[in-house]
């Protein structure tokens, strides 16, 4: 039985992240916060979003496999938190067996594997009662199909096969062995049977027995070791049946997980009233961007006053985004980026609308605020992370750059800029880069200018900043002057 | 059918030599003792133990058995009869316990248990016979020994009678494993009834559940039960339960035992022990070997004019050695007429000793048909061989020491002829040196007169040129260090050093070494 509600015909990887998954996405774009949002205190969702965006799609098929299941979960919310509900108790409540299954002792781990079985028959049963009250309820491909399965295979023949075994397991009429001799005569090939219905009746109250006195030690040791030898073959074959059934539970719990994660999300911004919608995305050689209103999550997850930026072009691989200090350039930066990465993921955007192409991998190049006055090996530390992109990043990509290579000088810092960013340009990459060199965004201008966006922090004739990035080529100064007025 | 004595002997005329009292002084000295009391630990489940005491006198009886042992040297021979007589053993082992068990029940009662045993380990005999004579044909055997064996079992197992138990024992194994039951365990009551059509819970567990992923493989192995838990008991109720069920076949097993409870073939038996006499030695010198020392098989002549040993050496000590992962200095000897006597000097602790040991060693496991230390080899078998060992830690008080020694000497040269081997140890070294070398005289005087061949070790280099039939061997010294010995024997004429003064240099104290010493 098959979820298969994060892509279309296969499992999601639900291994734990790897560090190299992680960051440093995760800091420089702020990802914590939309992933706190979205789990609102759940930890299992907390992992399944994270894994989720981690683990980003670059096949807008499948984008588009996750945006149906997700209208069915705007649609019907509450049918999506009744079904991660129903896992959810599911695995809580054979969680104590779990220890039990480890035991050394043969007779323990058959009795809790038979406890576990046990236990989620009516959690299974509950699944199918689910799939048959909402069998018209979805117009997603990916749910229907779920829904159906569990019709399929949790019928009621299962449920009542699995019953029985469960309760025959218990052994409460005794075992039966089935014995066979090997070729030395001795007996071997101890196997479990199953009863048939005629094994309850007379006919084994009239078969030859033998019964074993009270202080029989070796007796019974005897017996016991025979009865084990029979319980080891069919152990094994039970655990894995428990661990199987937990298995698609525990997945099924997750990638609903991620759906419940974009409802959660949803609410928060809704409540914030800040606009978010349905991402377009499309496999397109030609880079497009058509975004209006897009903001950024800690900011407005913050409550603080949002600002909305705009793009609009086709065909341009570079930004270029000039302007003055703490003008909203960072800011602006994370917002692609947290935007890309939650479109690529079958999630919803923080934008009034998105329309973008597919990119194959999202790449961050960030310098660290503290570390801008420290110049001594500053830049060996930059092109040493540059260089680890360099080995992974591949055409189509789309990479953001914030105020790289600033610790060496303009003429040095900007020939290093020119030289990366022509040769990413040329292999297909989309590159935005916040610089405050002026020198690179010239050279830019002059030979780049057909592919390239040139952005800027706005900042009105009086100096103050609206921290809205807008069209605008670069200027000589970055207006430190208004900083330091503003101050002294 | 091909008869097969046994492969110690080669006919039972040889059989029967005189048996040596396994106390006499001659073991021990020669420590021969240590060496067999090894070997029959080992194999004294096996009943040949006395074959140590028995020195064979037939040259061809000893050749017989030098060239199974000489078999057995390769290590595929080896381990073909080592598993061979083992498995033998062991199976009839187990039917002699069984055996024994049926023969105490009484008329009404039965043990169906005891009984599939019996026939379990027929099966197992059959396999055994059958896989060693279908092995050992074709295969490249040099020994009259061994040949003639693989040629009784080639014979028996094709005989009628064994074809015939063969077939049983087959046939009603495959009966048995037709046999399907059912047994319910509850509590601590046990049935059993027929096989029902009963489905295996394994499977249904499986396919029930394979819609949530599960890999169909099947881990089903054939389990037994650990012998060592098994309770008779209840095995024989649970035998006797499947009976009442299966009523012609259990009939069968009874007529089986009825006639094939006594199947073991007295040769086979026989075999399948006696051979451990070769295989434990193979056993027992193969550390050694491993030490880079040399086993040979000597020429034997009827004829007493030449002998000698090359590379020989104490087995015992060697074994010793072994777990220093080194071995003893070799040494070789030789006597061609009209040598007879070697009068061995040399320092203290030199390897005279030993090498009296090794002399003796070598003749008396060569008389016994087994491989004996050395790279070449040539003797003839003696009628006797004596010792004649120094007692140190004799009660005897001092001066009745010599009084000893003489006593023991007649009469061991009362019994000796001129083809007995002789070896006296450190003899008259409780008296005077003028009586010594006096009695001396007279002893090889004696020993020449008999012709006999001995070893005289002794401190009277004047004896070592007594006659015609001397030859004189020395033990050496390491010349660049002091107070070290070579343990190397050599053949030449005595040093006449004052060994002594070897060992007082080596601790400072010659004369001039301690004048200085005292002069501080």
């Amino acid at each position: 039985m098959n979820v298969y509600l994060l892509l279309k015909n296969s499992d999601f990887n639900l291994d734990d992240l790897t560090e190299e998954e992680i960051e440093p996405l995760n800091s420089d774009l702020s990802l914590d916060i939309i992933f706190k949002a979205m789990a609102k205190g759940d930890d299992v969702i907390y992992g399944a979003v994270r894994k989720v965006m981690f683990r980003y799609l670059t096949d807008s098929s499948e984008i588009t496999y996750r945006q149906e299941i997700l209208n069915d979960a705007f649609a019907k919310p509450k049918e999506f938190k009744k079904l991660y509900e129903i896992a959810s108790e599911a695995l809580d409540a054979t969680k104590k067996q779990d220890y039990w299954l480890n035991s050394q002792i043969l007779t323990t781990r058959f009795q809790s594997a038979v406890s576990v079985l046990e236990g989620f028959i009516p959690f299974l049963q509950e699944l199918r009662k689910f799939a048959d009250q909402n069998k018209n309820a979805f117009s997603s491909y990916g749910m229907n199909r779920l829904l159906s399965e569990i019709k399929e295979e949790i019928d009621d023949d299962f449920i009542r096969k699995a019953k029985d075994l469960v309760s025959e397991l218990e052994f409460k009429d005794g075992m039966l062995l089935g014995l066979t001799f090997d070729n030395d005569a001795s007996l071997a090939g101890y196997q479990l049977l199953r009863k048939t219905s005629e094994d309850n009746k007379i006919k084994w109250k009239m078969a030859p027995k033998v019964t074993l006195a009270v202080n029989d030690e070796s007796g019974m040791e005897d017996i016991s070791d025979r009865t084990n030898l029979a319980l080891s073959q069919s152990v094994d074959t039970l655990t894995e049946a428990a661990g199987n059934v937990k298995d698609f539970l525990f997945r099924l719990q997750t990638e609903i997980g991620f759906y419940i994660g974009v409802l959660n999300l949803t609410d928060t911004l809704k409540e914030k009233n800040v606009s978010y919608c349905m991402p377009l995305i499309s496999d397109s050689t030609m880079k497009k961007r058509h975004i209006a209103g897009l903001s950024e999550a800690t900011v407005v997850l913050s409550g603080e006053n949002a600002v909305h930026n705009d793009i609009d072009s086709e065909g341009k691989s570079l930004y270029i985004i000039t302007g003055a200090n703490q003008g909203g350039k960072s800011t602006f930066l994370r917002s692609i980026g947290q935007a890309q990465m939650m479109a690529q993921s079958g999630c919803i955007v923080m934008a009034q609308s998105f329309e973008s192409h597919v990119v194959s991998g999202i790449f961050t190049h960030f310098s660290k605020l503290e570390d801008r006055t420290m110049k001594s090996g500053k830049l060996d530390e930059e092109l040493l992370r540059m260089s680890g992109i360099a080995d992974r990043i591949r055409s189509n990509a789309l990479i953001l750059f914030n105020e790289s290579f600033q610790s060496t000088n303009e003429r040095e810092g900007s020939e290093i800029c020119r030289e990366i960013v022509n040769a990413l340009v040329e292999d297909g990459i989309e590159v935005f880069f916040v610089t405050h060199f002026f020198t690179f965004a010239e050279n830019v201008l002059e030979h780049m200018k057909d592919e390239s966006v040139f952005l800027k922090a706005e900042r009105m004739s009086g100096g103050q900043r609206t921290f809205k990035i807008v069209p605008g080529l670069p200027e000589e100064t970055a207006y430190g002057r208004d900083l330091y007025d503003s101050i002294f | 059918m091909k008869e097969f004595y046994s492969i110690l002997y080669e006919s039972p005329q040889v059989e029967g030599s005189e048996k040596e009292d396994s106390g006499e002084r001659k073991f021990l000295n020669l420590n021969l003792d240590q060496v067999f009391d090894k070997l029959i630990k080992s194999n004294e489940a096996y009943g040949f133990s006395d074959v140590y005491y028995q020195p064979l006198t037939d040259i061809e009886a000893v050749r017989y058995r030098q060239e199974i042992c000489r078999d057995f040297d390769n290590a595929d021979f080896f381990e073909l009869y080592h598993s061979f007589a083992e498995n033998i053993n062991e199976t009839e082992e187990k039917m002699a316990e069984i055996q024994t068990k049926l023969s105490k029940l009484h008329g009404f009662e039965n043990d169906y248990y005891l009984k599939a045993g019996a026939l379990g380990l027929a099966n197992r005999y059959c396999r055994i016979i059958l896989n060693m004579a279908n092995f050992v044909r074709g295969k490249r055997i040099l020994s009259r020994g061994l040949r003639a064996f693989n040629e009784y079992l080639a014979d028996y197992a094709s005989s009628p009678d064994f074809q015939d138990f063969y077939r049983d024992t087959k046939d009603l194994i495959g009966k048995f494993q037709n046999i399907n039951v059912v047994m319910r365990v509850s509590d601590r009551t046990v049935n059993i009834r027929p096989f029902d059509d009963q489905r295996n819970m394994n499977t249904e567990i499986e396919s029930l559940f394979s819609r949530f992923n599960i890999n169909g493989e099947k881990r089903y192995t054939s389990e037994h039960m650990s012998e060592s838990r098994i309770s008779p008991n209840v095995s024989r109720d649970l035998y006797s339960m499947i009976a009442q069920w299966n009523k012609d076949v259990f009939k069968e097993l009874d007529e089986f035992i009825t006639k094939h409870l006594y199947f073991n073939d007295k040769t086979v038996s026989r075999f399948s022990r006696e051979v451990h006499f070769y295989l434990s030695w193979q056993t027992y010198i193969s550390s050694v070997k491993r030490t880079g020392l040399s086993f040979c098989y000597p020429e034997i002549s009827n004829d007493t004019t030449d002998v000698f040993c090359q590379d020989c050496f104490d087995l015992v000590l060697a074994r010793n050695l072994v777990f220093e992962e080194n071995h003893p200095v070799t040494n070789s000897f030789e006597l061609h007429s009209p040598e007879k006597i070697i009068v061995l000097t040399g320092p203290n602790q030199g390897g005279k000793t030993t090498f009296a040991r090794s002399f003796g060693q070598f003749f008396y496991l060569a008389s016994l048909g087994l491989s004996v230390p050395g790279s070449a080899a040539k003797m003839f078998l003696p009628d006797h061989i004596f010792t004649h060992f120094n007692m140190e830690e004799n009660a005897v008080a001092h001066d009745g020491k010599l009084k000893d020694e003489l006593i023991r000497l007649k009469s061991i040269l009362e019994k000796t002829t001129n083809r007995s081997v002789l070896i006296i140890n450190e003899i008259f070294s409780s008296t005077t040196l003028k009586d010594a070398l006096e009695l001396g005289r007279i002893m090889m005087k004696d020993l020449s007169e008999k012709g006999c061949l001995a070893l005289s070790v002794t401190f009277l280099d004047e004896l070592s040129t007594f006659d015609e039939h001397t030859v004189s061997y020395v033990a050496g010294i390491n010349k660049d260090i002091p107070g070290e010995r070579s343990y190397h024997i050599s053949r030449r004429a005595s040093d006449g050093i004052a060994y002594a003064e070897d060992i007082a240099r080596k601790y400072h104290l010659t004369y001039s070494d301690l004048k200085e010493r005292l002069a501080k």
